[in-house]
């Protein structure tokens, strides 16, 4: 049962991650062991002190340095207003940059070579309202050397091929999915998804998430901008956070994951006093939601902990149910900017 | 889903490219009926009036009429209409990031919007050819009248389509067609208006009086559409936004 976000306020496992990690992704090496195509080459981004003004000296983007590998998902997780569709507009070549550079698969922005080889999903869509989905897509399709079915890549996005309704009469959460196929129809080896899944059912999204994840299988590697840190956990290779313009955050799952933490959930009110005397000193425990615990061990998780945990959910009769750190708390702190 | 992942290096031409545009933007226009209406109904309309009723006495010649209807519909209603829309459904950004360059968008829609007054002017011809009202001004006449016309009104279609917001050009575009076709020279002749004169320096009365070589001489209304033609251009490029 995840947690509902806005009753979940950040514990102090993750202070050790507040601090701005820019520039430690530079050693990254891909670990899904997800990416058939083994890539060797340019990075899918790589921007040096980007930096984006908009008219009325709005700062978008504030000397942003951020290198993102050419494999896998990345997942480009910031709140409204941080500069997800900023990067990721410029990276499809819509912006231009004030200062610093940005490079996508070792070229400009909006090169030739992109525009052949990067598909992009536009946050506002751009699918003309007044057209089929499928003729809209027949027509992107021309625009490629070697396009894919648009009628199959339809049917993978849940969209009826023969639909005559317009887009515009479609739901909001429809013409997202048709922005997907149009992002995929030039059979690109990279996408540029800008929040995916906003608008879409719980149900569409896991069925959206296969696609993805078979996309990746393929070797596509893409970014995802997304507020929503589901959407983090159930795709990422490779986080970054954004925050005001700058990178706040950026690493694997596995490395974001405060590992002094375990999760235990329960709905029950627990004895957290009885849990404590039993585990090494400094330890900690708090009721983080309605139905959870996080207990901290500045020793780290082992086994010993591990059983302690366990007999103690026992002693309150909860079925032990824990999971070492937790991501969600990383980057929701990361996201909040580490206030408390 | 087991199609290799793209390493293709070569794109289409940028012929081509740009032919798969004009091909979208036909396909698109013909496609909707209020275009349509706009294209061919209501030049038919203003056709049967004169020619099957008393409703409109006018000495100027009903192909020259429909002509001039069909470039300010063709050349500047409806594509000032459509680019207004892409403009706000984003799908100029969209295209943006596919192979297309800009450049093949705006050679692709001119080329549509020659290949829509050619067919809704053929349309009418043999629709006028059924009535019994062949047509007796001289064919190059015509035809020049057509391309200096939509050369002096596409411009600024997409010097409005281009800036203002979607709802404020499709009444602006539409309400331009009708007082341009009711009160520039068109429908009802200059002659019949107090301010006839000066319509010989807008594009409809340039166009009319080209067309029926009245007025002024031919050469002024060339140089007039011409005119028409440079300034809405270079506005055009000044001000036109992608979205």
């Amino acid at each position: 049962m995840p947690h509902p976000l806005n009753s979940f306020p950040p514990d102090s496992g993750a202070n050790a991650h507040n601090s701005p990690r820019t520039g430690e992704n530079k050693a990254f090496v891909p670990g899904s062991g997800k990416n058939v195509a083994g890539r060797k080459g340019p990075a899918l981004l790589e921007a040096d002190g980007l930096t984006i003004t908009y008219p009325g000296a709005v700062t978008a983007l504030d000397g942003l340095d951020l290198e993102v590998p050419d494999s896998g998902i990345t997942c480009l997780l910031g709140a409204n207003g941080a500069g997800k569709t900023t990067l990721l507009e410029s990276a499809a070549g819509l912006i231009q940059a004030t200062s610093g550079s940005l490079r996508v698969l070792g070229t400009d922005p909006g090169s030739t070579n992109n525009r052949l080889q990067v598909g992009v999903m536009l946050q506002d869509g751009g699918m003309p309202g007044s057209a089929r989905p499928r003729e809209f897509l027949d027509y992107v399709s021309r625009l490629y050397p070697k396009p894919r079915d648009v009628r199959s890549l339809l049917d993978a996005v849940e969209i009826d091929p023969d639909t005559r309704a317009p887009m515009r009469r479609l739901s909001g959460g429809q013409q997202r999915r048709i922005s997907w196929a149009a992002a995929m129809v030039g059979n690109p080896r990279s996408l540029l998804l800008d929040e995916p899944t906003a608008s879409i059912d719980p149900v569409g999204r896991e069925r959206l998430y296969d696609v993805l994840r078979t996309e990746r299988e393929r070797g596509v590697s893409m970014i995802i901008a997304t507020h929503l840190i589901e959407d983090v956990e159930s795709l990422a290779d490779y986080i970054v956070v954004v925050r005001n313009g700058r990178v706040a955050l950026t690493g694997t799952p596995e490395e974001l994951r405060p590992r002094n933490t375990l999760v235990v959930r329960s709905a029950r009110e627990m004895d957290t006093g009885a849990l404590l005397a039993a585990l090494p000193a400094g330890s900690t425990c708090q009721r983080t939601a309605s139905d959870s615990y996080h207990v901290e061990v500045p020793t780290g998780i082992d086994p010993a902990v591990m059983a302690t945990v366990s007999s103690w959910c026992g002693q309150h009769s909860v079925p032990p149910d824990l999971s070492v750190g937790d991501l969600r708390t990383a980057l929701w702190s990361a996201l909040r900017g580490g206030v408390q | 889903m087991s199609t290799p992942i793209s390493t293709e290096n070569s794109t289409r031409s940028w012929s081509t490219l740009a032919a798969v545009h004009a091909r979208w933007v036909l396909r698109t226009t013909w496609r909707n009926g209020e275009q349509l209406f706009l294209l061919v109904g209501i030049p038919l309309a203003a056709l049967l009036a004169i020619t099957r009723t008393d409703l409109l006495s006018t000495s100027t010649p009903p192909v020259v009429i429909t002509t001039v209807m069909v470039v300010l519909a063709a050349g500047f209603t409806s594509p000032g209409i459509s680019v207004a829309f892409e403009r706000r459904y984003g799908s100029f950004a969209f295209l943006g990031t596919t192979p297309l360059p800009r450049s093949a968008i705006i050679a692709g829609s001119l080329m549509a919007i020659a290949l829509s007054a050619i067919m809704a002017l053929a349309l009418l011809s043999i629709i006028a050819a059924f009535l019994g009202e062949i047509a007796t001004n001289d064919f190059a006449v015509i035809a020049l009248t057509a391309v200096l016309g939509l050369a002096a009104v596409v411009p600024w279609a997409f010097v409005l389509g281009g800036t203002a917001r979607s709802e404020t050009v499709l009444v602006l575009a539409n309400a331009v067609f009708v007082v341009a076709t009711l009160f520039g020279g068109v429908l009802v002749p200059a002659s019949s208006l107090p301010y006839g004169a000066a319509l010989a320096w807008l594009p409809t009365g340039a166009m009319v009086d080209l067309a029926t070589n009245a007025g002024n001489a031919g050469a002024v209304s060339v140089v007039v559409l011409v005119a028409w033609s440079g300034v809405g251009a270079t506005l055009a490029v000044r001000t036109f936004r992608w979205r």
